[in-house]
């Protein structure tokens, strides 16, 4: 199934990218759900759309590094990088909101480069050195970017906030210096529903004026 | 009568206070619904309607039930769905992954009905049925005939029509609640919510609980904006789901689920009459409206917005129309959004008829005298006598700026249930505890700063405890009454501590209670500073005993009824058709700024979701299919980095009125100020959103200045 296939499938259809990503993340059951893709909206036509897929699902042996520490999971090939961080891992605070690389909410760093967590399969992640917001800070001192929030109040439910930050240290990172216009275009991936954005726009300059806190 | 102390002997209220979760949310530490994992945890999901409108005729748990990792499977017993997206049953399985598998095990045989899913096509002669109610709820108000007489003698008339579209929440976390059962009768809830009393109230009622054996507990949520009230289908299927199963179950909503049955802001759609004496006094409205909240949801909307028109000059036929979708629920300053971009767009297009100057023409008319004031302080900071083009659309160039003004009123006040305890322990520390919750608006830092202020001690002796209903009673977080509810609670309880506190520590300075006052942490007398103690060291003087006071709202300590506008500025590329918001000047009152860092943050917030609905977002609907195409944050668009302009605000402070709720008025101009501003660089008049460019280049193309 081509991507733009995919991107052609009838809305509601339930082929969803992250679903198709998720099938095609088991091996065994891209058909299945191109097969109820094509007939979910004539259920009572009899027709078996799926079957319990997890039964016939190898698990296996994810280890990776995250803010530093080792960790070795055993999980269905079908989970996300998102779902084994916040779900196996328990490390909460890279959230889930769009779950299809809408939002940037799930926003970690994957070997040197920003990724959306909830677009990469777990077993993808095998070996890769990860960072999350809770590798932001070193013990209680808080990175610049962390103490930049809360001085500015680049938040307010805060939901968006770790993905944000994330993207945020990344770009600084990679341009120490970067003007109003590059820091819209680099944080452009993330988005926030209490419209915290100029607040963060503020983090940032003062960080850029600093070359990025360092 | 309880009353504030002079504004300039603040320390903290009024101040830039950062908010008292800020280390937790940027750390990724505070544990949101979403984040709670308990031992032995299943993961509860629901199956929904795939069509818009359907009778259930058989549903067959049984394969669901076979699985391996499913726990429990409940039927919803639904006879009939009536859109797309309808909850149909629930599963509880081990794992997500398990759920979702399970629930296509489900097999549900419907029998497809007729729909509609456009205010159209249910307001049509031969539309389907879709509710035992009808499609069509209308009502009445004013002499037609007279304000025909009206408008027939007035000086000026225009006559448009102007439409609003759907708008979802879209909250950043999903409705989500994870249920457990401590005991066979008592149940633990954490909930995403903006009612932890109303929410622990609702599953008393529904398991007929006792009070106090039902604990609901929101510390922090991803954003509510109104959607976020009842227990919800997610908070009922979790407990059920829960009990089944004698396991803790957390529901929590996809993206797609939230933006199908979730609740929205309803659409708008104004035929309107507007009209105004020689002089440019409005003399009479004459309008049908109509909007729909799909299924169940209502769509009234205050269509005469702001400006003022004699009684008699009023009339008005409203509809509230059903179509098979996912039904309103509160959002953002209910319905007055709507209100404004058809008003604003209106009194632009009369005061053109009648050659005045917009803003002058709004002078004339706006009975309200904040406004007044914050007019012609809006009006200097965009610079709108020198830089609005006098004959719109005479910039030159493809790309062509604008002005425009636009304006607000909410009503805010405060709850009188409110209670709030303070607690000063014996090792000087004091915690202030009201079960309110914070939505992301500062809620939980107006409880901190605010009894620091009034006890006299650093903030750092004070943590705030919020967002669990075994602590006192406060009201939901809605119509923007928080901080009015909770900010003279926590000032009375806290007095009264200090005063009950003072009774203790008097004797050991061998002076009466009402001589002492307490400042940055030290307790001495009034007319003799020599005679002073430490809060520590006078909280020591409390030996083992916690000094606890609870105390309640009252009034004169919070008001209600703001005022706002705002100007936009716009650059429109009109080859393109593209809207570029370049700045917007906002001038809001609100009464006493309790902190005035986060109150900021609101007001961007307010704009930024005002031009997220005006330029981005749209609740599409396929008459073909029956469905929501968009149900995601990909072809829903919200606004981002690039769609956010300068924004300059003008808090305009009255701190005699005490504090007033600020979450709703900043969102309600916006859209109104940059359709006008859109007409003012363009002269093309858009009458509908979202202000997509194919809308724009549509509305030059009837201008006839499309290229």
């Amino acid at each position: 199934m081509s991507e733009d296939k995919i991107k052609n499938s009838p809305p509601g259809s339930g082929v969803t990218r992250r679903g198709f990503l998720k099938g095609v993340g088991t091996g065994l059951v891209g058909t299945a759900t191109l097969k109820q893709g094509l007939f979910a909206d004539e259920p009572e036509a009899g027709v078996p759309v799926a079957t319990a897929r997890g039964k016939d699902i190898t698990k296996a042996v994810v280890s990776l590094t995250i803010n530093g520490k080792p960790y070795s999971a055993e999980v269905e090939p079908r989970i996300t990088l998102l779902s084994l961080i916040r779900d196996e891992l328990g490390l909460t605070g890279t959230k889930r909101v769009c779950d299809r690389g809408e939002c940037g909410a799930c926003t970690v760093i994957m070997n040197g480069k920003t990724v959306y967590s909830c677009m990469i399969l777990a077993v993808e992640a095998h070996g890769a050195k990860i960072s999350t917001v809770e590798g932001l800070s070193k013990g209680d001192r808080l990175h610049p970017v962390q103490e930049g929030f809360i001085k500015h109040d680049g938040l307010q439910c805060g939901f968006c906030t770790p993905g944000f930050e994330v993207a945020l240290k990344d770009l600084l990172d990679k341009n120490p210096n970067p003007d109003l216009d590059q820091i819209k275009q680099g944080l452009a991936g993330n988005i926030c529903r209490c419209g915290a954005y100029p607040h963060i726009f503020e983090v940032a300059l003062e960080l850029a004026a600093k070359k990025g806190g360092r | 009568m309880a009353k504030w102390k002079p504004w300039d002997q603040m320390k903290y209220i009024g101040k830039d206070i950062p908010r008292s979760d800020g280390r937790v949310k940027v750390t990724g530490a505070a544990t949101y619904t979403q984040d709670i994992r308990l031992p032995g945890m299943l993961y509860g999901m629901i199956l929904r309607s795939p069509h818009a409108h359907a009778y259930v005729r058989s549903i067959d748990l049984s394969r669901a039930e076979a699985h391996p990792e499913v726990k429990a499977v409940l039927n919803l017993n639904k006879y009939t769905v009536r859109y797309y997206g309808e909850e149909v049953a629930a599963v509880s399985a081990t794992t997500p992954e398990a759920a979702e598998e399970a629930l296509d095990l489900i097999r549900v045989v419907y029998q497809k009905l007729p729909y509609a899913v456009t205010e159209e096509e249910a307001m049509a002669e031969n539309a389907p049925r879709i509710h035992e109610e009808g499609n069509v709820n209308s009502s009445e108000s004013g002499d037609k005939q007279k304000v025909e007489e009206i408008i027939s003698k007035s000086a000026y008339v225009i006559e448009d029509t102007i439409r609003t579209q759907v708008q979802v929440h879209n909250t950043l976390e999903t409705h989500s609640c994870v249920a457990h059962w401590e005991e066979k009768d008592k149940l633990k809830v954490w909930i995403s919510t903006q009612a932890v009393h109303g929410t622990r109230d609702d599953f008393v009622k529904l398991f007929e609980l006792d009070q106090d054996k039902v604990e609901t507990i929101c510390e922090h949520m991803g954003g509510g904006f109104g959607s976020k009230f009842p227990i919800g289908v997610e908070g009922s299927v979790a407990a059920r789901l829960a009990r089944t199963t004698g396991k803790p179950v957390k529901v929590a909503l996809t993206r797609k689920e939230e933006c199908l049955a979730t609740g929205n802001r309803p659409s708008s759609v104004r035929k309107t009459k507007l009209a105004c004496d020689s002089k440019g006094k409005l003399t009479a409205i004459m309008e049908e409206t109509y909007g729909t909240g799909g299924i169940t949801g209502g769509a009234w909307f205050p269509s005469l917005y702001i400006y003022h028109v004699p009684e008699e000059g009023i009339y008005r036929k409203h509809s509230n129309i059903r179509i098979n979708a996912g039904s309103s629920r509160p959002q953002r300053a209910p319905g007055h959004p709507q209100g404004n971009f058809g008003m604003e767009i209106l009194m632009d297009e009369l005061a053109e008829k009648a050659g005045i100057d917009p803003l002058e023409f709004r002078q004339l008319n706006d009975p309200n005298e904040t406004r007044q004031r914050q007019y012609k302080i809006g009006a200097e900071r965009i610079d709108w006598y020198d830089r609005r083009n006098k004959v719109p659309g005479s910039g030159n160039g493809p790309v062509k700026a604008g002005l425009g003004i636009s304006s607000c009123r909410w009503g805010g006040g405060g709850a009188k249930s409110t209670i709030v305890q303070v607690d000063i322990y014996p090792d000087g520390k004091v915690k202030a505890s009201t079960g309110t919750q914070d939505l992301g608006t500062g809620s939980r830092t107006l409880v901190h700063l605010t009894c620091a202020e009034e006890l006299g001690v650093p903030m750092g002796y004070v943590t705030p405890d919020i967002g669990k209903s075994v602590l006192p009673f406060s009201t939901a977080s809605g119509g923007s009454i928080t901080t009015g509810s909770i900010v003279p609670a926590v000032k009375n309880a806290s007095d009264k501590a200090l005063a009950a506190f003072f009774e203790t520590v008097a004797p050991a300075l061998e002076v009466n209670p009402e001589d002492l006052t307490c400042e940055d942490g030290v307790i001495y007398a009034k007319n003799d500073r020599s005679k002073s103690i430490k809060w520590k060291e006078a909280a020591a003087l409390l030996q083992n005993r916690v000094l606890s006071v609870q105390d309640g709202w009252s009034e004169g300590l919070s008001s209600s009824g703001v005022a706002g506008c705002q100007f936009a500025e716009v650059e429109v590329d009109v080859e393109t058709g593209r809207i570029r918001p370049i700045k917007i000047v906002a001038v809001q009152d609100f009464g006493m700024p309790m902190n005035k860092l986060t109150s900021r943050s609101q007001i961007n917030g307010g704009i930024i979701m005002g031009i997220s609905w005006a330029l981005c977002e749209d609740r599409t609907m396929d008459p073909n299919t029956g469905l929501m195409v968009n149900p995601n944050m990909e072809n829903y668009k919200l606004a981002g980095t690039l769609e956010t302009p300068e924004i300059e605000m003008i808090i305009d402070e009255m701190p005699e009125r005490g504090p007033i709720g600020l979450g709703e008025p900043p969102r309600v101009p916006t859209a109104g100020a940059l359709a006008n501003a859109v007409y003012n660089a363009t002269g093309a008049r858009v009458r509908k959103m979202p202000m997509t460019p194919d809308v724009v280049l549509e509305a030059l193309a009837e201008k006839g200045g499309a290229r």
